[in-house]
């Protein structure tokens, strides 16, 4: 029993993802009209739910290392605590890492309608006729809109079509973010941080008065906002040794 | 010594489980008693549907505690009354017909206004009993009733039983006369033995019973659901009803009412969604939440037999599906409240042609479950365990 506590001994080591979301470097105050995003719009963000997949870990000697539990599918939702940390039952080897990925959204593969039949992932669910399978994101707030006007938005993301609906596009994509860390025996807390702002700022300046509230229907729109969304995350790492 | 110890410690356990076998055996060889052995009641989770359950852990499903449930649910001595006219059961206000709502057109609770049993009239008006058993965001228009509720007398659909026996504006009862009433009947503790394993009657054992006959009222044999497993075609003018249903820039049901992928046709959330602009209501989502972006906001209702679950909204401010898709197409107010998916408030609604209303309407039309409003198994039983008629 002593033997196996060492801390020489402990090959893998269990990581928790802890969800965190920013605006402008400070945590997000939902419901409060005081964020103004590049182009000059005045916002608030009420409501905001999202899933991230294929979290992958790539060890300094190459290796990549992917978090399977529960279909390698997270759901996170501002409303519900409980989703804001995960702790899936993978282990990961205790080494040295040099960067972390994951799949915003949930790739072709996966992403089909009955993928989740209960509730809070069900009510992420994309409608078959454009596609199916489930939004990637619901960001739902207001903004402040040429005279003075609050408007909702709805910065919605899943499977894209064309006007036609006859060809669709994966709008998902893939976050790959530095690291610099070795995993400890204590900890192993991955503090996964959304910079909300960045969603409206690089490549594409986002301007709610020229692009409009709804995008579901916009796959020109919704492909910036995709293009945008590699540059809206940041990942800090926590571990302890025993002394 | 230890093992000699050992040994008569284990002598002494084998004497008195054999002692307890042998009284167990001449117990049963000597009574006529019957041994408490439900059956398991196996909801079959329709395609598509949620797997997850609202069952409480205390309160499984049984046969018997389903057939007892049916028997009160439909027994207007739960009031505690046996005067006619100061009967009131379940069933008195939520009728399979109408969706186990009580309808526009019921000619005691006219336009679909309820009241109790001494004429106080009920807060709001009634949202339809439809696969509650997958609901897990809390009961009534609030959502009150729910495990996060403080009083934890208010948390389960079972607490809700033993609210309406007491409630003014229901059965204005007492559970003392209600459950002594229920124990006089013969027929009723044999019931409830069978049910719970004992033959006196509790109102939580009612309540246990009323809650499991509840959970196997499930609809899901729509139109609707038969195109979705492929049995049936919709018809041009219902798919261009769904069209818009189910799309954002169309009529953008689908974010708060569910469709292809939510069969429940409700989210169990909610929503403001842009009736008011002055919010004064001591019932909403806000009493129970403290959140002032929930102010004027209520459960969204299933879409599933809307057509029969009129007059509409919390307050019953429309009388027909037509006057909902008005109101959703032009007449949306604006406040600070309204729910961000609401996106077309500013333009007064979604703006809908009446050769698109017409569309939606008849798409809505396709969840009507005539298999749910005729199944005999929700119906009220041909007469009550005494041999009474069901008095609704």
């Amino acid at each position: 029993m002593i033997t196996s506590c060492g801390k020489d001994d402990v090959k893998s080591v269990a990581p928790t993802f802890v969800f965190n979301h920013t605006v402008n470097g400070s945590e997000l105050e939902k419901g409060v009209m005081k964020y103004t995003n590049l182009a000059g719009n005045l916002y608030e963000v009420d409501e905001l739910q999202y899933f991230i997949s294929e979290i992958t870990l790539t060890a300094a000697d190459g290796q990549r290392i992917e978090i399977k539990s529960d279909s390698a599918i997270h759901y996170i939702d501002l409303d519900i605590p409980s989703t804001l940390s995960w702790s899936p039952k993978d282990l990961i080897p205790k080494g040295d890492y040099t960067s972390i990925s994951f799949v915003f959204g949930i790739n072709e593969t996966k992403n089909k309608t009955g993928l989740f039949v209960n509730p809070p992932e069900r009510d992420m669910f994309w409608p078959d006729i454009m596609g199916g399978g489930y939004h990637y994101m619901k960001m739902n707030g207001k903004w402040k809109a040429e005279g003075d006007i609050i408007t909702p938005f709805n910065f919605h993301l899943g499977i894209g079509m064309n006007m036609a609906g006859t060809v669709f596009y994966q709008n998902c994509f893939t976050v790959t973010l530095p690291l610099n860390i070795h995993t400890a025996s204590l900890g192993n807390v991955f503090t996964v941080t959304m910079n909300i702002e960045k969603w409206f700022e690089a490549p594409n300046l986002w301007d709610w008065n020229v692009i409009g509230g709804q995008i579901m229907m916009n796959q020109p729109a919704m492909h910036m906002a995709a293009e945008n969304g590699v540059n809206a995350f940041h990942v800090i790492f926590q571990g302890t040794d025993p002394e | 010594m230890r093992i000699t110890g050992l040994v008569n410690q284990i002598s002494e356990k084998v004497k008195w489980t054999i002692s307890l076998v042998m009284i167990m055996l001449l117990s049963s060889c000597t009574h006529d008693e019957p041994i408490y052995n439900p059956t398991p009641y196996q909801i079959t989770v329709p395609k598509f549907f949620p797997t997850r359950m609202n069952i409480p852990a205390d309160n499984p499903m049984t046969v018997e505690g389903v057939e007892l449930g049916r028997y009160l649910f439909y027994d207007g001595r739960m009031s505690g009354n046996t005067e006619p006219e100061k009967m009131m059961s379940c069933g008195t206000c939520h009728l399979q017909s109408k969706s186990f709502e009580c309808g526009i057109d019921h000619p005691r609770f006219i336009g679909g206004k309820t009241f109790g049993i001494t004429g106080i009239l009920t807060p709001h008006y009634m949202l339809p009993m439809i696969n509650l058993v997958w609901n897990e965001s809390g009961y009534l228009w609030s959502g009150s009733i729910s495990e996060s509720n403080p009083n934890p007398s208010q948390r389960s659909m079972e607490d809700i039983v033993g609210m309406a026996v007491t409630a003014p504006h229901e059965f204005s009862g007492d559970t003392n006369k209600t459950k002594a009433l229920i124990q006089s009947i013969p027929g009723y503790p044999e019931l409830f033995e069978k049910a719970f394993g004992s033959r006196t009657v509790t109102m939580r054992n009612i309540s246990k019973a009323i809650a499991q006959f509840t959970r196997t009222l499930i609809s899901s044999d729509s139109k609707f659901d038969k195109y979705m497993r492929g049995e049936q075609q919709l018809s041009t003018q219902e798919l261009s009803g769904y069209v818009l249903f189910m799309t954002e820039d169309g009529a953008d049901c689908f974010h708060c009412h569910g469709g292809s992928g939510n069969p429940l046709f409700t989210t169990n959330l909610f929503y403001n969604n842009g009736k008011d602009s002055v919010f004064n209501d001591s019932r909403d989502r806000f009493s129970v939440t403290g959140d002032p972006s929930d102010h004027g906001a209520y459960k969204v209702t299933t879409l599933r037999n809307i057509e029969l679950t009129g007059p509409y909204m919390h307050d019953g401010r429309f009388k027909t599906l037509e006057e909902v898709i008005d109101f959703y197409s032009q007449g949306i107010i604006w406040s600070p409240y309204i729910h961000p998916l609401m996106h077309h408030a500013n333009d007064g609604g979604i703006q809908l042609t009446p050769g698109e209303k017409a569309d939606l309407i008849v798409f809505i039309k396709t969840l009507r479950d005539d298999t749910f409003l005729a199944n005999p198994a929700y119906s009220p039983p041909a007469q009550l365990p005494d041999g009474a008629k069901p008095i609704q």
